[in-house]
């Protein structure tokens, strides 16, 4: 593959091109999806194809074939180059690539003792009957449950006009359960756990992480909404648990420190590198390989999608913005060093700047002690995700909660929705616990641009923040 | 881009006829082949940065029964071998799967079709250097427009595909369609304070470039002078016809899908004959509107695609089904089968919805308006409505593009406001509903009127 790549590259730069890339990927999904104990999905798929992002002038153009054919590989990379020599008339900004160390010879796999590809399906769909029977033991009024079971795993080689060989193996695991219970009222209330990552199936032999313990979480969660009341609306202080914290590192501030935004200068972050945005208490990383140990396992992603070493980024540090995610031509642009976050969801898209594992750093306090720093307010947990603009505005949907009053969980809460815009959000948080959560998975993801669903890393301690705009009922 | 395209729908039908047979070779008791074909140029404005592709999807997807298990596979590319590598595959999974599915049937049998789209040539002629040209002009008339735009983001797509859907029923059906979009995100900045504009184009052929630009642009420097609400409680609220779509796509999204309400996720599924809105309420289901992109002969498992008549006068009237959904429950299927995209083939059919058209009143927005003392007005966008619990129906978005309506007049602009509600207790808040539908890709449908909304800005 390497050599047809490396002829098909001299072929495209004979003809003008000022650097090509190119990138070979093949990956193995496999999807099980239940609903009340039928099987909803049972699927497998092999998602094969090259891509070549051809550089000529300061303009770029990417073009890609699923036919391995030499005659049509050829000639998607023409057409590639013929889209670049348009874009370099149309473009105000160029996007060129400074030379970087070429390596040759990489060839990486990811260290799990029991990958998933290996396992045979009757065992696949045993994680989603235990799971499903502890859900069922531990509900009350059940009215769906839905489990699911997520593998990815396959080969990606990426090579370029500088030589570079780079093999590695891409793994994703993932089980999830959803269930619906039905309050007396009549209404439906939800609630869902999930494990995944870059992990083995020795990771559902864990305490915590068994299909067991994710059933009866889910069923747990659900019976105590079917208690719980409404949020009220308006500003609260509250303490925001690790996985909703996750996503307001990744949706809310993660997106606006990606390399395109930040040369098209449409993120407000873009001319604001050491300019204080947050309390010290806040602290944001995005990591390629996190080394948080064996409990706290996010995506393994070793290299970038245009073959960079993926580095470990500050994004801020104690409140100073410190860094940017970037790919080869957007750190070109700003005179800074590649990150590793061009990435691609697959053959079919050109790399942009995507996250890796974001996150903020642990502080030093206890889950008792955040609730206490709380005083009175709202605890705010888990997340199915939210919804961002440009501007920092974002709006996210925390499943459940509690009402604290006094440092002390008073009662449950429904959905309750948090509004705000993430810079004046980064100047309120308070506190730091020192529990490290990460969530991975093959359900779920990051859309960026139509490339959906790319796995991604997020999560982060508790935080307790002060001036939460919250949804709901007055 | 090409001009073979008319040779694509009888070569796919060859190839799902040769993979039927490779099937029953293996002694498949029942197979289904989904196989398309697709090219499209995609040209993304980030600032001042063009970032342009061109390539197709192309792709098999093969549904396997073995007595009553299912299984699925798929592999991109159509050449003889990934078509076999799907069959063989799905075989594999329906033999290792230990449970039954009893509620299995058949494949779709019908030989009916419902009516294909017009090609558009235009789509087919375009050459990527038109569309970064278009891209360009756009770039210009928005930064043009005001010296406080800052930014543009956009994505241009424009595209035809083709796809064939055949089964061992002795089914053999094939459609094809073009599209042509234009979503811009347009950014203006003053005093630290940005506010997004959006403007967006969807259709059948190429998009015209011109003006666009513009529109996006002035949605952004309006809201520049955006004022706080300053309230918090109930208020009357217009959605605009690009939000109310948002709103009423979300709030059938769930309810009206048959797989919902067999499976017991549906607020509507007991409320059949019932009335649940306001009795100028009348929504369609519709695969067959002549300019939308979605509508083909027959749906992504060759069932005919159809207008299906949701809400009459207020009365739920029908759900969407496909055909596993349409069988367990002795219903109709309504064509609402769809494998999502880019890479369809590598998704299973699902319920989905065509595009929703909700019939239109013979009020313009300014009358709608006027019918309202004290309110909002909701343009361009809404935060988290795809967000809302679908189960109970509570939502709670926020509206960052909003106008304050005082004595029946649209007035000042507002800093964003959280609405929250209750989308099926929705329907019965409608006062008034407008004349002005325009296709987005959450429907056709026109501005709407609701009262008493809790809101908080």
């Amino acid at each position: 593959m390497f050599d047809k790549l490396q002829s098909i590259i001299s072929k495209v730069e004979a003809k003008g091109a000022s650097f090509v890339e190119a990138r070979y990927d093949e990956l193995l999904l496999r999807t099980i999806m239940k609903e009340n104990e039928r099987l909803q999905e049972c699927k497998v798929l092999k998602r094969a194809g090259i891509g070549f992002n051809v550089y000529y002038k300061g303009g770029t153009g990417y073009a890609f074939s699923a036919d391995l054919n030499i005659k049509e590989l050829e000639k998607s990379a023409l057409s590639a180059l013929g889209i670049a020599k348009t874009s370099a008339i149309a473009t105000k900004i160029k996007s060129e690539v400074d030379p970087i160390e070429s390596k040759t010879g990489v060839h990486l796999k990811p260290g799990i003792r029991e990958p998933a590809w290996l396992i045979e399906m009757d065992e696949k769909m045993e994680l989603l009957s235990r799971m499903e029977q502890s859900a069922k033991e531990n509900g009350d009024n059940i009215t769906s449950l839905m489990v699911g079971y997520g593998e990815l795993s396959g080969e990606k080689v990426f090579t370029n006009s500088e030589g570079l060989e780079i093999h590695w193996h891409p793994v994703i695991l993932d089980i999830v359960c959803m269930l619906t219970s039905k309050t007396q009222s009549g209404d439906l209330v939800t609630a869902a756990d999930m494990r995944g990552g870059s992990i083995g199936v020795e990771e559902y032999k864990k305490k915590g992480s068994s299909p067991e313990d994710i059933g009866k979480n889910a069923a747990v969660w659900a019976k105590e909404k079917m208690t719980a009341k409404q949020a009220p609306a308006g500003k609260f202080r509250a303490l925001c648990e690790n996985r909703l914290v996750g996503v307001l590192a990744h949706e809310s501030f993660g997106h606006l420190t990606e390399g395109d935004f930040i040369v098209s200068k449409s993120s407000p972050l873009h001319d604001k590198l050491g300019k204080n945005l947050g309390s010290e208490h806040v602290s944001i990383i995005d990591e390629g390989v996190t080394s948080f140990g064996d409990n706290v396992r996010g995506l393994w992603l070793p290299y970038d999608d245009q073959g960079v070493k993926t580095t470990r980024t500050v994004l801020i540090e104690k409140g100073i913005l410190k860094g940017f995610l970037h790919s080869r031509s957007t750190a070109k642009l700003l005179n800074m060093t590649p990150t590793g976050n061009a990435r691609a969801v697959n053959f079919t898209f050109a790399p942009i700047p995507r996250m890796k594992n974001t996150y903020f750093a642990p502080g030093d306090l206890t889950e008792e002690e955040a609730l206490k720093q709380l005083g009175t307010g709202i605890y705010a947990i888990q997340s199915a995700g939210g919804q961002v603009e440009l501007d920092g505005s974002f709006i996210f949907q925390a499943n459940r909660g509690y009402w604290v009053d006094n440092g002390e969980k008073q009662y449950p809460l429904r959905d309750v929705t948090l509004s705000g815009n993430i810079l004046e959000l980064l100047n309120e948080v308070e506190g730091a616990t020192k529990d490290m959560k990460m969530r991975c998975g093959y359900f779920g993801g990051c859309g960026k641009d139509g490339q959906s669903s790319l796995p991604v890393g997020l999560g982060g301690p508790k935080l307790v923040i002060n001036n939460v705009r919250f949804g709901g009922v007055e | 881009m090409s001009l073979d395209f008319d040779g694509w729908e009888s070569d796919l039908l060859s190839r799902v006829d040769r993979g039927l047979k490779y099937g029953k070779s293996l002694g498949i008791d029942a197979l289904e082949i989904y196989m398309t074909n697709s090219r499209s140029i995609n040209v993304k404005i980030k600032g001042g940065m063009i970032d342009a592709n061109q390539g197709g999807n192309i792709g098999v997807g093969c549904r396997c029964l073995t007595g009553k298990k299912l299984g699925f596979a798929a592999a991109s590319g159509i050449a003889d071998t990934a078509v076999n590598f799907a069959i063989e595959s799905a075989l594999k999974v329906s033999k290792a799967l230990l449970n039954e599915d009893e509620r299995w049937n058949r494949f779709v049998q019908t030989q009916e079709i419902g009516k294909d789209g017009k090609i558009d040539h235009s789509v087919l002629e375009i050459s990527s250097k038109e569309v970064v040209n278009g891209a360009n002009l756009i770039f210009k008339e928005a930064k043009g427009y005001d010296s406080r735009i800052l930014s543009i983001e956009g994505l241009i797509s424009i595209g035809y595909s083709a796809f064939a859907v055949g089964n061992s029923e002795g089914l053999a059906k094939s459609s094809r369609t073009t599209f042509g979009s234009i979503e811009n995100y347009i950014i203006a900045s003053e005093n630290e304070r940005t506010k997004t504009g959006v403007s967006e184009i969807l259709g059948r052929g190429v998009p015209k470039f011109e003006g666009i630009g513009t529109t996006g642009a002035s949605n952004a420097v309006k809201l520049l002078e955006a004022k706080p609400l300053d309230f918090t409680g109930q208020m009357n609220v217009i959605f605009n016809n690009v939000t109310a779509a948002q709103l009423i796509n979300v709030s059938l999204r769930s309810s009206i899908n048959g797989q919902s309400v067999v499976e017991g996720r549906s607020a509507f599924a007991d409320k059949l004959g019932d009335k649940v809105g306001t009795p100028i309420l009348t929504i369609y289901d519709d695969g067959q509107i002549p300019e939308d992109p979605n509508m083909t002969a027959i749906d992504d498992e060759g069932s005919p695609r159809q207008k299906t008549l949701i809400i009459e006068k207020g009365v739920l009237k029908s759900f969407i089904f496909d055909q596993y959904y349409s069988q367990i429950s002795s219903k109709e299927n309504t064509g609402n089968s769809r494998r999502r995209g880019p890479q369809t083939y590598e998704n299973l059919p699902r319920i989905s919805l065509n595009t929703v058209s909700v019939v239109p009143g013979t009020k313009n927005l300014n009358d709608l308006a006027s019918e309202i003392d004290k309110g909002i007005l909701i343009t361009n966008n809404l935060l988290g409505m795809g967000h809302s619990d679908l189960i109970s129906g509570d939502f709670s978005i926020v509206a960052p593009s909003s106008f304050q309506v005082e004595n029946g007049e649209i007035t000042t602009p507002l800093e964003p406001v959280s609405v929250a509600g209750n989308l099926y207790k929705a329907f019965n808040q409608i006062i008034s509903i407008g004349n002005d539908p325009e296709l987005t890709p959450y429907g056709k449908i026109p501005s709407i009127a609701f009262e008493g909304f809790t809101l908080s800005g």
